[in-house]
């Protein structure tokens, strides 16, 4: 990867483009050009393919936790494997590690983004992102390769827009040499989910910090909106009926809960508000659905697919599938599925924008 | 006393006998060879003992005094009454004993009829226990048809429901290919708007061309009026010397004059020219300002019919516009206005794709009103990063190939699903 810097992207693109390259259009690092990148309040997720058609998947957590500075502790991170940042004077350890520290230290992670964009609570946020995203993407094969990464839509149920926070992860990308393309979450999903269907359906991204919806009609999306209540949510909630840390309660959610069969109080406390997240979401696409007036009329019922990292808890999607029951919706649907790989989807969905672009 | 009473009674003659007597079975007398037996009956047995001791009486009494007499008298007579007493109590307890069982016998007899009357009360009951019994059947057999009505009434309000919904899906249908078909059509003004468009941008290229060579041609003749304008004053100068010295300058000032008229008169046509250039230029502009309207209103139906595809589409278009607008009419301040105007319909396009509710998903990557790479910039070099995260690797992992959905995407881009490419 990135040795192809000192070339002009003329140049890249004359020798993919001309009739003497491999029969696999791809370049010297093996990728084909374009990358898709799902910019999540929880995790960092960057998608490849290469020329063989394999798609590699790259994930980091997006959280961080300072500790004490000291060459020890610096020499010993190094030996784990752990990544850490000094930044101003103190040591930050980033991505998944921080996690771990936090749930063994009973302390909180600090989290560079919150609600589905860039947190405006924490300082430290810009240069690690930064540093994350390098490390995910690297360098580009041709300089302004193109890369789609996922953006929030606005939300229905919060009064903030992300002209901010895409603003943002556009010149961070730019500095890292790729020419930055956002697309709406929903519609990722949609993209790399529902070709079966023509791109025609309802894709819903279930992330941290929110949950994305996009209505789409033979890919084109004819409605998308967020909510801005996600797996972020239930964590808090749970951390404070237990009387625990956050990052603990994020740690019970993943460690294997069936909603569908609470066995203890803690499983208990994140059975119900799953069920209360799933039950206020569908509300607020119902509503939504009912008060626009540009939904399409669909000629057969459509597929619901949801995807995200808040969506892989076991029962998900039969509880999804309850609460669907008991409520009137606008639309006749056929199916509610899980995605092929949730957590991966909504990077998929960028990747395959980013090379059908190309 | 009771005891000696008894012996001398049937009881005892009885008792004697039975003790002084066995029982022998016929079977056996037989075997032994009696083949007859005479048999006496016990009655005469008893009489003849009574005879015998009525005889022993009889002789006893003449040897007994009349003392001992009076005594056996007053002794029988005492136990006759006690006999008389206790026969007569017999008697009433029989008495008694059968009026207990005329009146058992009576409650039995009513308790008889009672368990008749019971028993027909309780048949009674019983049919009309099965008699409910049919009415309760009937009744469940009823409720199960109100069921099946209710049932059947709701089913055909639900296909009442779905004929309706069916009927409004035609109807959206219905409305759908209307609204195709406008689409179409907006489609086919926006592609001849287009087309005169670019007929309006290639006429006013040729306008420019024609107004800057106009405008060359009026500054060549203002230079011209300008260098006539200065040989005039010098030769007014000149006549005015010769005004002074000689009459007979005043010819060859007339010629000046005459000159002076035609170069006047020159100079009058060349600001006609100029006049009816501008007059053209305006006119042209008033044609370009028709078609940005046009323009706009054909943007606006654009968007309602394909609003996903208006940032990039429109977007795209305008800022070609723009460019080619900004690369012909630089110099023109009105040009510069309409090209400002049509910024801000960029921008407006922009800002509804970038939004939810109906845009399309493909928003323009930085805003204009934000500098983020000074942003960044500043925060990256304030912080003074040290770190080892580039040498770390990060885990990777295979996901599912995503071949099939772009080739699908591709050839749905491309006009149509095409299966299996």
């Amino acid at each position: 990867m990135g040795n192809n810097q000192s070339q002009s992207p003329e140049f890249e693109h004359e020798a993919v483009n001309s009739a003497e390259a491999p029969a696999s259009v791809g370049t010297q690092s093996g990728l084909e050009l374009g990358r898709g990148l799902d910019v999540g309040t929880a995790n960092l997720v960057s998608a490849a393919q290469d020329v063989e058609g394999n798609v590699t998947i790259k994930i980091q957590r997006n959280a961080f936790i300072d500790i004490e500075t000291d060459d020890y502790t610096r020499n010993m991170l190094t030996k784990l494997n752990v990544q850490y940042v000094v930044l101003n004077g103190r040591m930050v350890v980033v991505g998944d590690p921080a996690f771990e520290l936090a749930n063994i230290f009973n302390r909180e992670t600090r989290r560079p983004m919150s609600d589905g964009v860039i947190s405006p609570n924490e300082q430290d946020a810009l240069p690690i992102e930064k540093l994350l995203l390098e490390n995910l993407l690297g360098t580009p094969t041709v300089e302004g390769e193109n890369c789609y990464f996922s953006i929030p839509a606005d939300p229905i149920d919060a009064e903030f827009n992300v002209i901010y926070h895409k603003g943002l992860f556009s010149s961070l990308l730019k500095q890292l040499g790729y020419t930055p393309k956002p697309l709406l979450e929903g519609h990722a999903v949609v993209s790399s989910e529902l070709a079966e269907d023509d791109f025609t359906g309802i894709g819903i991204s279930c992330g941290g910090g929110m949950f994305n919806i996009c209505v789409s009609y033979k890919s084109i999306p004819a409605l998308t909106f967020s909510t801005s209540r996600g797996g972020d949510w239930i964590d808090t909630n749970v951390a404070q009926v237990l009387g625990i840390k956050k990052s603990r309660a994020t740690a019970i959610k993943e460690k294997g809960v069936n909603i569908l069969h609470p066995r203890n109080r803690e499983e208990e406390a994140v059975e119900i508000y799953y069920r209360n997240l799933i039950s206020y979401t569908l509300e607020n696409i119902k509503r939504r659905f009912e008060s626009s007036n540009g939904m399409p009329s669909f000629p057969d019922p459509i597929e619901i697919v949801c995807a995200g990292g808040t969506s892989m808890i076991g029962g998900f999607i039969d509880v999804f599938k309850d609460e669907f029951k008991s409520i009137n919706f606008p639309i006749e649907v056929k199916n509610i599925r899980m995605a092929e790989d949730p957590l991966f989807s909504v990077s998929k969905g960028c990747l395959v924008a980013a090379l059908s672009d190309l | 006393m009771a005891e000696s009473e008894q012996e001398s009674g049937d009881l005892d003659f009885k008792r004697v006998i039975e003790k002084s007597t066995s029982e022998v079975a016929l079977s056996d007398l037989q075997r032994k060879g009696f083949k007859q037996v005479k048999v006496l009956n016990r009655k005469v047995i008893f009489q003849l003992i009574a005879e015998a001791v009525d005889g022993v009486i009889m002789d006893r009494r003449q040897q007994i005094s009349e003392e001992e007499r009076g005594k056996y008298i007053q002794e029988s007579k005492a136990k006759f009454d006690a006999m008389a007493k206790e026969r007569l109590q017999v008697q009433q307890e029989l008495a008694e004993l059968r009026h207990f069982k005329e009146q058992a016998l009576a409650h039995e007899q009513s308790t008889i009829q009672d368990k008749k009357n019971l028993e027909q009360e309780l048949q009674q009951y019983q049919q009309k226990v099965q008699q409910f019994a049919q009415v309760e059947e009937e009744l469940r057999r009823s409720q199960e048809q109100i069921r099946n009505f209710e049932n059947l009434e709701s089913e055909l309000k639900q296909s009442q429901e779905r004929v309706q919904k069916y009927e409004n899906l035609e109807n959206e249908v219905e409305q759908f290919k209307e609204k195709a078909e406008q689409a179409q059509v907006v489609e086919k003004e926006l592609g001849e708007v287009r087309t005169a468009l670019e007929q309006a941008q290639q006429a006013a290229e040729q306008n420019d061309n024609k107004f800057s060579d106009l405008q060359n041609e009026v500054s060549q003749k203002q230079e011209e009026a300008n260098r006539n304008r200065e040989e005039l004053l010098v030769l007014q100068g000149r006549l005015e010397a010769s005004e002074a010295k000689s009459a007979d300058f005043s010819e060859s000032l007339e010629k000046s004059r005459t000159e002076f008229r035609e170069l006047l008169t020159k100079k009058t046509e060349a600001e006609n020219l100029l006049e009816k250039t501008q007059s053209d230029l305006e006119s042209s502009e008033e044609e370009v300002e028709k078609l940005k309207e046009s323009l706009e209103e054909a943007e606006l139906k654009l968007k309602e019919q394909e609003a996903q595809r208006a940032d990039i589409g429109s977007q795209q278009l305008t800022m070609a516009l723009l460019s080619k607008l900004g690369e012909n009419s630089a110099q023109n301040s009105e040009m510069s206005q309409l090209q400002s105007t049509l910024e801000g319909l960029a921008n407006k396009i922009a800002m509804m794709g970038s939004g939810g509710g109906g845009g399309g998903s493909f928003g323009p990557a930085v805003d204009a009103n934000i500098d983020m790479e000074r942003l960044f910039a500043v925060s990256a070099e304030e912080s003074g990063l040290e770190s080892n995260v580039s040498k770390v690797e990060v885990k990777e992992s295979k996901a599912g190939g995503v071949k099939n959905t772009l080739a699908k995407l591709k050839a749905l881009q491309q006009g149509g699903a095409k299966d299996g490419e």
